[in-house]
């Protein structure tokens, strides 16, 4: 009898474990909360989509594809240091001019409000953001520090490195490339080589939605910390990423078109920018005295891809 | 006594019972962490996760038998043996390139080759970086080597420029090409094997030429095996294509990639249209 309630006991105890053990394998018990029966009316009428699929979402993973909508942004007014004076605004604006008519890869913050859906994927050791559109994709590495900046080759993405506090992603990036990438922020203020931000990923509403708040420090552009959020939206399970939309540099009926409302100072930087012109200043610098050079002087070989 | 009897048994049996449950529980939570357990941050999807090694991080192409170039290396390999229409189809060029599109820099066509005067600058190639849509990394990734990351959905592979490839865990049906535009990438599905391999099946790509004289038309099926080493510090991709209609049997070769050391991080192509070095913009110097 008492053997009889031991092994019953047991597999009582078994069956229950191993229950629990289910649990936690799907979803981090706990952790993965929401779980069955809240999955709610998230999806409403238009059920389906992504929200379908978030029955039993775990908050601690954002893979997805996710769309922004222009109704889902909250950006309030920079608070910008007095130093940072309607010129060097202008100057920062001038520079997105130049880099929009030449096609220029978009790099941070422009790229995570392309107007196309991001494609989110995380792994076991980073997330991967892929854009379709003329960026490089992003790579957020969990749990480890930044790269040396001795060693670090500034990007328009800068150097990314994440961590899990509780239910939120917290994604660090230092490193921006002076030049590279657009600069203006959104709110006011613009990147520099010593901008720092920091994201904050988190899953809402059952996983169908992705709030991301971006907070801009930087000693000269800021008075305060600069924070604005994005919410995206979760896209249909089967969606397939397309390929981003072209653009050509060197198309001259787009660039009329894209150039017709810039002003003069605009237009003049974006030709003085180009190649030609360059190559053409360079030749004039060689004809006054300076024998002949490569222009710019660097080694051919780090240019070589 | 016999009550103390029955309590000491009692508590004895409840001691083993709670020692049991403790035992299943930590088991329960270390499944949970393993990875694809499901702890959220874990990769894999429950029954068919990837075991460790595994096949998600940084990898650049190496030339294992030292045959100092790619294309020396590809001679190495076995010719695709052809059909008369496969042969056909390939002699009439390849389309899509090796994969085609990369969607890297873009463009570029080569610029006149001289000779030039001394100080009259002139470009070696010109209108490079046009961003061409830039979504297709293509099958076959070249000596800038790949970055992959598995989730639950897919593995999803890129470069370090634009253009990117997605092998998708989560379905199992490549599309007709009559409800789905060929892309340089085709569409892969993808699942793993016990030992870590993933195997990918892709179909619908554009036409083009494929490495060893092969082509590919929307039609032909490539497999892929990506196998880790058992150290993880090692990565196997071997193809094969299938496609009655162009090739007589199977066209395999293997592909060999190093892990990246730790710490490494993927660098930017940040393709300037206006970077003279982009295009190679040379003033000819004074001869001696």
């Amino acid at each position: 009898m008492k053997s009889w309630l031991a092994s019953r006991a047991m597999r009582v105890s078994l069956i229950g474990a191993a229950a629990v053990a289910t649990i936690a394998a799907q979803g981090g018990a706990g952790r993965g909360g929401a779980a069955i029966g809240a999955t709610g009316g998230s999806g409403g009428r238009g059920g389906g989509r992504g929200a379908g699929m978030a029955s039993s979402f775990d908050p601690h993973d954002i893979s997805g594809y996710w769309e922004l909508g222009p109704e889902n942004k909250s950006i309030p007014a920079a608070n910008l240091l007095p130093t940072v004076t309607k010129a060097y605004l202008d100057k920062a604006a001038l520079e997105d001019a130049v880099s929009l008519r030449w096609c220029r890869p978009l790099g941070l913050p422009a790229v995570m409000d392309n107007g196309r859906p991001l494609d989110i994927q995380q792994g076991k050791w980073e997330v991967l953001i892929a854009p379709e559109a003329n960026a490089s994709p992003r790579h957020l590495y969990f749990d480890r520090p930044h790269i040396d900046s001795r060693i670090f080759d500034p990007a328009s993405m800068g150097d990314s490195v994440a961590h899990w506090e509780g239910d939120t992603l917290i994604v660090d990036t230092l490193g921006f490339h002076p030049r590279d990438g657009r600069m203006l922020i959104p709110g006011g203020g613009f990147r520099t080589e010593n901008s720092h931000l920091v994201e904050r990923y988190k899953l809402l509403r059952n996983g169908t939605v992705l709030s991301v708040s971006f907070t801009w420090t930087d000693p000269r552009v800021f008075r305060t910390p600069h924070t604005y959020e994005y919410r995206y939206t979760k896209a249909a399970a089967d969606y397939e990423p397309r390929n981003g939309i072209p653009c050509d540099p060197f198309d001259a009926e787009r660039t009329e078109f894209i150039t017709r409302t810039f002003t003069p100072a605009q237009k003049a930087a974006t030709e003085a920018a180009s190649i030609e012109a360059k190559a053409a200043a360079a030749a004039r610098r060689a004809a006054a005295g300076a024998s002949g050079r490569r222009v710019p002087v660097k080694p051919v070989a780090t240019a070589a891809k | 006594m016999g009550n103390e009897m029955k309590s000491a048994g009692s508590d004895s049996g409840i001691r083993s019972l709670q020692l049991i449950l403790l035992g299943i529980l930590v088991s329960a939570l270390l499944l949970a962490q393993a990875p694809g357990g499901g702890q959220g941050r874990g990769v894999g999807r429950g029954q068919v996760a990837p075991v460790s090694p595994s096949v998600e991080g940084d990898w650049v192409r190496i030339d294992p038998v030292g045959a100092g170039s790619w294309d020396a290396l590809t001679k190495t390999f076995m010719p695709a043996l052809l059909t008369p229409e496969g042969a056909a189809l390939a002699q009439g060029g390849g389309r899509g390139g090796r994969g085609g599109g990369r969607g890297g820099p873009g463009g570029g066509q080569t610029a006149d080759t001289g000779p030039h005067e001394v100080g009259v600058p002139y470009l070696v190639r010109q209108n490079s970086c046009s961003f061409n849509g830039g979504g297709q990394l293509g099958m076959e990734y070249d000596s800038e080597g790949f970055h992959m990351v598995v989730s639950k959905q897919e593995a999803l592979v890129v470069q370090e420029r634009n253009g990117s490839r997605r092998i998708y865990l989560d379905r199992t049906v490549i599309p007709d090409a009559s409800v789905r535009q060929p892309t340089s990438s085709g569409y892969s599905v993808g699942h793993f094997e016990a030992d870590g391999t993933l195997v990918v099946e892709t179909g619908d790509m554009t036409p083009g030429a494929v490495t060893a004289g092969g082509y590919r038309t929307a039609e032909t099926r490539a497999i892929q095996r990506y196998t880790p080493s058992a150290d993880g510090k090692h990565l196997t991709i071997a193809f094969t294509w299938i496609d009655p209609k162009i090739y007589q049997k199977p066209h395999t070769y293997q592909y060999f990639f190093d892990r990246t050391e730790p710490g490494s991080y993927a660098l930017e192509t940040f393709c300037d249209a206006t970077d003279p070095l982009w295009n190679q913009s040379i003033v000819p110097p004074q001869q001696r």
